[in-house]
């Protein structure tokens, strides 16, 4: 592993102390406060990647791409449906790993993001259900069917209900962020299983109807605006996860005297 | 553009409430995902700075009036 | 020591599964409460639904096996709670033995007085809401299978929320999302042997979640309660 571990100090030298020879830049990303001051860094350049890549891939989904055969104008909403669904599993897992890294090597940024990531988490998959309805609308007929994916992803906004509660529940911060580890942790080994389970069920009880989304027969002048927003969704969920840890961090590290002295320079300027 | 107007890009032949309607509700509830932290940001400094201030108010009149009970420097000395 | 180890082990889950079974069987009352409620939504459901035979039927698995759920959940937020409120689970934990091991002896004993009545009265469930004959042997097979998983996940959210005061709703929100590949493949057992179907793959399925279940539940568990008994 520790080729791993000077690749990426080689990587990242520019933002990395020097003495850093083996992994101590993961331990100093576990610190709030450079993880403050450099998330500070990056936010402009990540936004404004985000912006240019979400718009382009907007732009040439909406009004360049082709119209697809059998289900006409209807099918662009591919452009924001797949990859908010996309990122809303990732997030999942995202949130999961964050946790893992917060139970095992104890490092109190990574349940900061595992904080964070859960409301996004929850809102993009409550954006994947929404225009998967609107979709299905001009596509089945019907706003609500009972089709495997949605079905998935329905499960899942609950998963993510289920971390969310356990966060509110507790009044004791380290318990409530272990707790909610634990049950995303759970979670993640059980969303394999879910989804297999609901896709099982579904060709049980429905004849294969349109199938919303066939990634790998979409001819290619449809498939790169996807390709695009996947990757535009990835860093907008970049910016939004870095926003919200801040503010985690900033509640969290209130008391704190380097808190403080961020507070008395914002006031200085 | 594969649209031969605007008006043919608005419609999409009748798809284009459900398109439309779609990028709208993502676009405003990922804008929503970015602008509310940033309020929120905003809100958790100014309450950092008002403790600060609570704390120098307090400080300060310990100073001025050594026998105020409500400093903790004062109970540390009496004891 | 070492050779005193295993023996050591084996008690930890039989000592408390043998407690917790004379635990509840002092309290008779509290144990034949899921019992009582899985026969009382069954008779919600005609007349909820419709007394017709022929509609009955097409739905009576999928009740069943939602009814045997609800019942689970409604017990399994007990599962920790008395031990925490008069300390005991508080010995459990510093106690050298391996903590998963009393908790699965918790775990069976649970089973033992839910999920294995609640199998047992299902037949009566089956005759009442008109289950074509077909289904019974698979709908005893899969709820006595696919309830020890319920048990097992459950202690899961039950060891999760076990210092909260309103911990029970928590733990359904929690769990339900977990418990829906048993409610598919429970279902779809009952549903195959109706239709005249080999209904044993989806049993065998259910039997692999019931074994990932034991292997992983009560690790999970002891986990969460490492977290949650000392908060």
């Amino acid at each position: 592993m520790s080729w791993l571990s000077k690749l990426f100090s080689k990587l990242f030298a520019k933002w990395l102390p020097n003495e850093s020879s083996s992994w101590q830049w993961f331990y100093r990303l576990g610190s709030p406060k450079w993880f403050y001051r450099r998330s500070g860094q990056w936010l402009p350049w990540l936004s404004l990647a985000a912006l240019l890549v979400l718009a382009t891939g907007l732009v040439w989904g909406l009004a360049f791409a082709p119209e697809d055969a059998k289900q006409g104008n209807s099918f662009r909403i591919i452009y924001i449906h797949v990859p908010a669904a996309f990122l809303a599993q990732s997030g999942y897992f995202i949130m999961a790993i964050a946790g893992a890294i917060g139970l095992i090597w104890k490092m109190k940024i990574s349940y900061m993001v595992m904080k964070a990531a859960a409301p996004i988490g929850a809102v993009l998959t409550f954006v994947a259900l929404f225009t998967g309805a609107v979709w299905g609308k001009p596509t089945w007929g019907a706003y609500w069917v009972w089709d495997a994916r949605i079905t998935s992803m329905l499960i899942l906004l609950f998963l993510y209900a289920g971390v969310m509660a356990l966060q509110y529940a507790y009044h004791s911060i380290d318990a409530a962020s272990k707790a909610s580890a634990i049950l995303a942790l759970v979670g993640t080994v059980n969303i394999p299983i879910i989804n297999k389970s609901v896709d099982w069920w579904y060709t049980l009880h429905q004849p294969a109807t349109i199938k919303l989304t066939s990634a790998p027969s979409m001819h290619m002048d449809m498939f790169m605006p996807l390709l695009v927003m996947i990757v535009g969704f990835y860093l907008f969920y970049g910016v939004a996860l870095i926003l919200h840890t801040r503010n985690e961090i900033l509640r969290r590290e209130r008391k704190t005297s380097w808190v403080r002295e961020l507070v008395n320079a914002k006031a200085g300027l | 553009m594969y649209f031969e107007n605007f008006a043919a890009l608005i419609n999409m032949d009748g798809h284009g409430v459900y398109v439309w309607a779609s990028v709208a509700v993502t676009l405003a509830t990922m804008l929503w995902l970015v602008i509310a932290p940033l309020y929120k940001q905003r809100a958790l400094l100014n309450e950092v700075s008002r403790d600060m201030q609570r704390q120098q108010d307090r400080e300060l009149a310990a100073k001025t009036n050594p026998s105020a009970p409500s400093s903790s420097e004062n109970t540390e000395e009496s004891n | 020591m070492l050779s005193s180890a295993p023996r050591k082990m084996n008690s930890g889950f039989v000592a408390w599964l043998r407690r917790d079974l004379l635990l509840a069987y002092r309290r008779r009352g509290e144990v034949a409460s899921p019992v009582v409620f899985f026969l009382m939504v069954s008779t919600l459901i005609p007349l909820g639904l419709t007394p017709e035979a022929a509609q009955l039927e097409k739905v009576a698995a999928g009740m069943i096996w939602i009814m045997a759920l609800l019942a689970t959940l409604l017990s399994v937020d007990g599962l920790f709670a008395s031990d925490y409120h008069d300390g005991s689970l508080e010995q459990m934990l510093i106690t050298p033995q391996l903590l998963p091991l009393p908790i699965l002896g918790k775990v069976t004993a649970h089973w033992l007085t839910t999920g294995l009545p609640l199998t047992l009265v299902s037949p009566l469930l089956g005759l009442m809401l008109s289950l074509p004959i077909d289904g019974y042997l698979p709908l005893l097979c899969s709820l006595a299978l696919g309830s020890a998983c319920l048990s097992l996940v459950g202690a899961v959210g039950a060891a999760l929320t076990v210092s909260l005061r309103k911990g029970g709703l928590l733990l359904s929100l929690l769990v339900m999302p977990l418990y829906m590949p048993v409610i598919i493949f429970g279902t779809a057992t009952v549903n195959a042997a109706v239709d005249g179907l080999n209904w044993l793959p989806p049993l065998a399925i259910l039997g692999a979640l019931f074994a990932a279940s034991v292997a992983l539940c009560p690790l999970a568990a002891a986990g969460a309660l490492r977290v949650t008994a000392s908060n």
